[in-house]
């Protein structure tokens, strides 16, 4: 039963990801391949502030948010000037260059060691101890990240944004700044995915660089794109089953050395499935409602 | 409005100014240089030499959302609507400078955010009414016919609620009947005050609404004038006949 809490922590972190990474993609049209450097940024700023500074948990969530800001801010501009095929490389630079940061600055992150004994949060007396009260710790915390994302995305922001995802030249000829809407929007859902970091700090109590590499920022990506992008229920739904699937494979008895590659094979099969015979993913993008804008 | 150009192989030595309050048309054969002329003004396309003076003021180096703060908005030939949202969608983005646009009021939704909303939803609904499709407001855009886009694509360009407008090829592809209400509707904008240039190709539409006809060929102006002196020009017929 504690096990079943354990993953729905895990859930709800990847639904913070996939949610903050849809705004991102099935929005705004921006493929970014760094957001598990994003997330790192959020774990590390954690895990630094707490075992190092005595830092308060809900203190060091805003901070960590703060340095992802600060890092997505300086990215941003000159990302502008790339487009495409070549932003998504682009993308791809950045998350190595964050990935080698925490492998490189031992001093600040402890380099391939990481950090071990991250502590459970803790408000006044009370220590979120055991994975039952943490998940509910994590589940006000998602649900109010959610919120705010599908805020952003119901608003004439998001509007302008699926302007903006199909067509940024129409979008400039009715007077938007287009380059001003997607830096804000970059800078709001890469650092969104720092929340998740440091929520995953504390849950798994343990982080190391090797927890936030490409392959995990392709693992969120899929989870959106399964999904369904340009849909925040799609996100959760999706994040919800890619996440429980591996759990499932424990009913089948396979052997340790297979899980692991298997999972990978059934999450490749999904995906090429899915785009062949449901592009759009599990949950479409959602339709107009009436009245809304 | 004074307006020079020059130096652009696609457009030369062009230079001619459009009256505020009036319908002035833009004709030629294709390759003329008439959609360049409009990418030059709407600030997509960079100008090589010369400058373009809006109110007195250069708008030559502004980036296209600029232009439009300013008061100049364009329609395009291929439409470039918004095809997966619906039409009343396509018309509330035109509107401009809303509160819903920014971040923070987005996230807070506060009374006067609220309020916008409800105001520009009946504006949005407005604009529609105006170009008869009303019932259509729910509809996706890829859902439409071409020409209820062409009026969609007019809805639009009239939220941003710019002074100039500049229409690319309104009255092209679309049905008789159609035809006569997109001319209505664009004469009535100028009662409203606006000022119109029109690039298009149905001549006889362009006799009809035109105050002003400016005629270009290989990116230079071959004549301007008032229809009834286009008609009769020996330059404009030859070059049309291919005399």
């Amino acid at each position: 039963m504690d096990y079943i809490f354990y993953i729905l922590i895990l859930v709800e972190i990847y639904i913070i990801l996939a949610v903050s990474l849809n705004l991102l993609m099935g929005f705004a049209g921006l493929i970014s391949m760094a957001h598990a450097g994003f997330m790192a940024i959020g774990a590390y700023t954690t895990a630094i502030l707490v075992t190092r500074l005595g830092v308060n948990f809900l203190l060091s969530i805003p901070l960590g948010v703060v340095m992802a800001v600060m890092v997505s801010a300086i990215v941003a501009i000159p990302s502008l000037r790339v487009k495409g095929e070549h932003y998504i490389i682009a993308s791809f630079g950045l998350q190595i260059i964050l990935y080698n940061i925490l492998l490189n600055w031992v001093s600040l992150t402890n380099g391939p060691y990481g950090f071990s004994g991250i502590p459970r949060p803790q408000i006044f007396s009370y220590t979120f101890a055991t994975y039952q009260s943490y998940l509910i710790l994590a589940s006000i915390i998602t649900f109010v990240c959610v919120f705010l994302i599908w805020r952003v995305t119901n608003s004439r922001f998001g509007l302008i944004l699926k302007g903006i995802r199909e067509d940024e030249v129409a979008v400039l000829s009715i007077g938007k700044n287009v380059n001003r809407f997607k830096v804000i929007t970059f800078i709001v859902g890469s650092s969104t995915a720092a929340v998740a970091g440091s929520l995953y700090a504390t849950a798994i109590s343990f982080i190391d660089p090797f927890c936030f590499t490409i392959h995990d920022s392709i693992f969120i990506l899929a989870i959106v794109i399964i999904g369904g992008m340009g849909n925040i229920f799609g996100s959760v739904l999706g994040a919800l089953l890619l996440i429980s699937l591996p759990e499932l494979l424990k009913f089948i008895h396979v052997s340790e050395t297979v899980a692991a590659p298997l999972r990978q094979m059934i999450y490749g099969a999904l995906l090429v499935i899915l785009m062949r015979f449901r592009p759009q993913g599990l949950l479409p993008e959602y339709r107009a409602r009436k009245g809304k804008g | 409005m004074h307006k020079d150009f020059g130096g652009l192989t696609a457009v030369q030595n062009l230079s001619f100014h459009i009256e505020r309050g009036k319908i002035t048309s833009l004709i030629g054969p294709n390759g003329a240089g008439k959609t360049t002329v409009f990418n030059l003004i709407s600030g997509q396309l960079p100008l090589d030499k010369g400058q373009i003076l809006f109110k007195g003021k250069s708008i030559t180096l502004l980036s296209p959302h600029k232009i439009v703060d300013l008061g100049i908005a364009r329609t395009f030939q291929e439409l470039r609507l918004f095809q997966r949202l619906t039409a009343l969608q396509n018309v509330l983005v035109g509107l401009q400078h809303r509160q819903g646009e920014r971040l923070f009021p987005a996230l807070l939704r506060g009374p006067s955010l609220k309020e916008e909303e409800l105001a520009d939803l009946q504006k949005a609904r407005d604009l529609l009414r105006l170009v008869k499709l009303e019932p259509k407001g729910d509809e996706l855009v890829e859902n439409l016919s071409y020409g209820e886009q062409k009026l969609l694509s007019l809805a639009r360009v009239l939220a941003t609620d710019a002074e100039l407008i500049m229409l690319d090829e309104p009255a092209s592809g679309i049905p008789l009947g159609e035809v006569d209400r997109m001319l209505m509707i664009i004469q009535d904008l100028v009662k409203q005050g606006k000022t119109i240039l029109v690039v298009e190709h149905n001549m006889e539409a362009v006799m009809r609404i035109s105050d002003w006809i400016i005629v270009l060929n290989f990116g230079e102006q071959i004549a301007s004038g008032t229809p009834q002196e286009i008609q009769i020009n020996k330059d404009v017929i030859r070059i049309y006949l291919g005399i």
